[in-house]
């Protein structure tokens, strides 16, 4: 229990996460298709479980599991993109 | 960019602290013309409230009337007009004006500033029984009940006419960059009042209840 809690603060006080990553990662969701920004955002955000994700959109789990695979690696390549053009204007 | 990574963001962004942004609510109320609930409401309220009015005038005509003829009846009766009118002028009639006046105003008799404002302490959702309008796609598939198994997922509007608003009402994850969803807590723990860009919708989760041991229990 207490070291849930120890792990809990370590993740709350996180300096290396800046907002202007959590911004870049709302505007890579952004440009996900519409289904998979929603499945995303379901499953990783609002914590909702594939079952219920699949309920909702009245899809099978299966559905629901490669609509997260894509949408994570759709947003893997536009968060590299905008890795690498921030590291261009910075040079 | 690996998945750690995007593992770590996601963890930064489930943990961020929670900010009291009640004020939100009312603004999107405000200024969102396409929630479905919006214009209901508002027509709707208006629709009772000519009703209600129409229904008091004559029911106020009545007891007059009946009041004068009973006045003529029996005469030997000292001050039963006087009373009577005490009673029309300051009785029911005016009690329930005042609460459907309190838990049911107008938009644009509703605070803009702060939710907690509301005198009835509730924020009031009309039913949205009518069908969506076709540039809203993608609400469609999410209006409907998911209650074959008694379980509410997420819900449009029209579960509750009455959601109330307490004092420890506040968002969760405020994403408003994203600008498509708004999570907070409403009065019970698993419940979510979820604004999208268009439309809100009320989430209520049951774990461990009918939904989840129907699921598990089916073959």
């Amino acid at each position: 229990m207490h070291h849930n809690h120890i792990k809990r603060e370590e993740i709350f006080f996180d300096n290396s996460i800046e907002q202007e990553e959590i911004e870049q990662l709302y505007a890579a969701l952004n440009e996900l298709p519409e289904i998979q920004k929603e499945s995303i955002i379901l499953f990783e955000i609002v914590g909702y479980a594939i079952k219920e994700i699949a309920a909702l959109h009245k899809v099978s789990e299966n559905v629901v599991k490669q609509r997260l695979f894509r949408g994570r690696n759709q947003l893997k390549l536009i968060l590299t993109r905008q890795l690498e053009i921030t590291k261009t204007i910075g040079l | 960019m690996k998945d750690e990574q995007i593992d770590r963001l996601f963890d930064a962004l489930r943990n961020e602290p929670p900010s009291i942004q009640s004020n939100e609510v009312i603004e999107w109320l405000d200024h969102t013309p396409k929630a479905p609930f919006n214009r209901n409401w508002k027509s709707g309220i208006k629709l009772k409230t000519l009703l209600f009015g129409i229904f008091c005038f004559i029911a106020a005509l009545f007891a007059l009337l009946s009041i004068e003829s009973n006045s003529h009846q029996t005469p030997s009766l000292p001050h039963t007009p006087n009373k009577a009118k005490e009673r029309v002028g300051n009785g029911q009639d005016g009690s329930v004006n005042v609460i459907h006046t309190s838990t049911r105003r107008t938009r644009e008799e509703r605070p803009q500033t702060d939710v907690f404002n509301i005198p009835s302490d509730t924020l009031n959702f009309e039913p949205t029984t009518v069908p969506y309008s076709d540039d809203l796609p993608f609400a469609e598939n999410k209006m409907e009940h998911l209650n074959d198994d008694n379980y509410w997922n997420i819900n449009p509007v029209d579960l509750s006419q009455h959601v109330e608003i307490r004092d420890d009402l506040f968002i969760l994850d405020s994403l408003k960059s994203y600008g498509r969803l708004t999570r907070f807590t409403m009065d019970e723990p698993d419940c979510y009042l979820q604004i999208y860009k268009d439309y809100a919708v009320i989430s209520y989760r049951f774990r461990n209840r009918t939904y989840f041991s129907a699921v598990d229990n089916s073959p």
